[in-house]
């Protein structure tokens, strides 16, 4: 099974007849086996009492006759990708009747009574089983669109069997040269002006004309888990290695899954909380009642944040706040007053954003030298002697930061990333004054003590 | 529940349940338990369906066909009422379904809804 997370799902609405057959089971069987050997989330079969559709035969239970043939309704409440995936086949499995797809919120889907963290739960009930996966001779041109346009950063290679040969991540295409700088930059790159639009289009042009393919560049030494091994040995491995995403395999080395970090940082949010009067796990859905046990997911985020945090102030020069930005660990650099009040944040993007045009094409070399790994490339005088606008912090920072308390749980901080889509949140004391920063690594630290 | 020759349709949610028979509630089962809730909190209906198979978040395979894994068939309760009833039936529900799954979807009540 694959756990749902909570927030946006689909119902898949399923209307057949009882008497309906599929290879001499029901055909309502044979759909609730196929949803469960395929990591489905859940399905509910319920019988009606009467009813006719599509093949405009009158469904009717009981009555006199012996053999029914009831209404079916299948309710599969699941992710879209995972119903779409399924799609097909119930497609096939299906001779009339009806489906029907809408959304819905799940507002609570919980497992066993556990207590605490489930950090013993198998990977492969948290992994992302609708994975793309490319062969060793797929192009690089083809790798390097698949990657720029898709949401995943990494893409599994495979061979015919389905054995997992190697993995290419956007860094591996930064690595070979391919792909000048992450993934983020190109994108936003390529939104701006024409000038920097071409400056990071000729090296993506060149790559497409690559003869290079998917086992040329492809990383071979894989870390990769079981998809028995539990989330907090995958989490162990992701901390050590700075891994955010590994491949599941079975004992035969074929692919099974990904799992991210960010799957992990669900699961944190989704395992279940003690309740004040309860004596299992829930989840709650408006975190009002107090706590009396204390779980780990619900200590502070102070005990978990990076106190060396890379700050400036608004009128400090830009040639100031890309040093720190290249410096910082966690590559944001926060904008603050005297008192430490957060004014604002910098990413590189809000820099090559928000910078005159004419000094885009000289930052994204920089900031390409610096994705090679070659930090010790500082700025020079040409960006901070521009007449144009944006010369200090101030111009370039984003005013809109998101923001948590130091004493906001590690599950509040965790939901809060994924409302707000933010993967570093500035933390503030009571004061409001900024006291660190926290990263999705840092918050993950905790599967390992729960 | 009154009638009225013109309805004006009032924008509601559709609230569902997912729990099993043979969960109980303090000593009760639980969909009953759901229910009496739901019905003090004052919301205009409910309406409770035993499934006949299904699994969940625990993958466990209750079915019908097979006497012994069907004491614990399916039950799927749905709501229907305003926002805010439903809003404020959330955190009661919250409370008593220890394991299971609630979802949620706007729906138009375009007739009925008073209690």
């Amino acid at each position: 099974m694959s756990l749902l997370r909570q927030g946006r799902a689909q119902v898949l609405t399923i209307y057949i007849g009882e008497s309906d057959q599929w290879q001499g089971v029901p055909l309502y069987v044979a759909i609730v086996q196929y949803l469960r050997q395929h990591g489905s989330a859940g399905a509910t079969v319920i019988r009606a009492i009467e009813g006719y559709g599509a093949g405009a035969r009158l469904h009717e239970s009981g009555g006199l006759r012996w053999s029914s043939d009831a209404p079916i309704v299948i309710q599969v409440v699941d992710s879209p990708e995972r119903l779409r995936r399924f799609l097909p086949h119930i497609q096939e499995m299906l001779s009339g009747g009806l489906m029907t797809l809408h959304e819905v919120e799940v507002l609570k889907y919980t497992h066993a009574r556990r207590r605490g963290l489930p950090t013993k739960l198998p990977v492969a009930q948290v992994m992302e089983t609708s994975v793309m996966t490319v062969d060793l001779t797929t192009p690089v041109s083809t790798i390097v669109d698949l990657l720029l346009a898709a949401p995943f950063r990494a893409l599994p290679v495979v061979d015919r069997q389905g054995k997992l040969q190697g993995i290419i991540s956007t860094g591996d295409l930064i690595q070979a040269g391919v792909l000048p700088m992450r993934r983020g930059l190109v994108r936003a790159a390529l939104e701006l002006d024409n000038t920097t639009a071409e400056a990071v289009e000729m090296p993506l042009e060149q790559a497409r004309l690559s003869k290079l393919t998917a086992q040329e560049i492809m990383n071979r030494e894989v870390r990769t888990v079981g998809p028995q091994q539990s989330i907090r040995e995958a989490a162990e491995i992701m901390l050590q290695t700075g891994l955010r995403r590994l491949p599941v395999v079975n004992a035969e080395g074929i692919l099974l899954g990904m799992l991210s970090r960010a799957d992990l940082l669900q699961v944190i949010v989704t395992s279940p909380v003690m309740h004040a009067q309860a004596s299992s796990g829930t989840q709650p859905l408006h975190r009002t009642g107090t706590l009396t046990t204390q779980q780990v997911q619900q200590q502070p985020v102070a005990d978990y944040m990076n106190t060396d945090v890379a700050t400036v102030e608004e009128q400090a020069p830009l040639s100031e706040v890309i040093d720190a930005l290249i410096l910082s660990p966690l590559k944001r650099v926060v904008v603050v007053d005297r008192e430490r009040h957060v004014r604002g944040i910098i990413s590189d993007v809000d820099v090559l954003a928000r910078i005159q045009a004419e000094a885009r094409p000289r930052l994204l070399g920089l900031l390409s030298g610096w994705a090679r790994g070659k930090p010790e490339r500082l700025p020079t005088a040409t960006l901070q002697a521009s007449s144009g606008k944006a010369n200090v912090a101030a111009d370039v920072m984003n005013r809109d930061v998101v923001t948590v308390p130091a004493s906001a749980s590690v599950q509040e901080t965790i939901e809060k990333m994924i409302a707000a889509q933010r993967k570093v949140l500035p933390v503030l004391n009571q004061e409001g004054q900024l006291v660190g920063v926290v990263g999705r690594s840092d918050l993950l630290q905790i599967l390992l003590e729960g | 529940m009154t009638q009225r020759a013109n309805f004006l349709p009032v924008r509601g949610k559709r609230l569902r349940i997912f729990v099993g028979e043979a969960q109980e509630w303090q000593g009760k089962p639980l969909y009953r338990a759901i229910l009496e809730t739901v019905r003090q909190q004052g919301a205009a209906g409910a309406t409770v369906m035993r499934g006949i198979e299904g699994f969940g978040p625990e993958h466990h395979l209750s079915s019908e066909r097979l006497p012994d894994i069907s004491a614990n068939l399916p039950i799927v309760i749905e709501v229907v009422d305003r926002d805010e009833r439903i809003d404020a039936l959330l955190p009661l529900l919250d409370h008593i379904v220890q394991r299971g799954m609630i979802s949620v979807t706007p729906v138009e009540i375009v007739y009925g809804g008073e209690a």
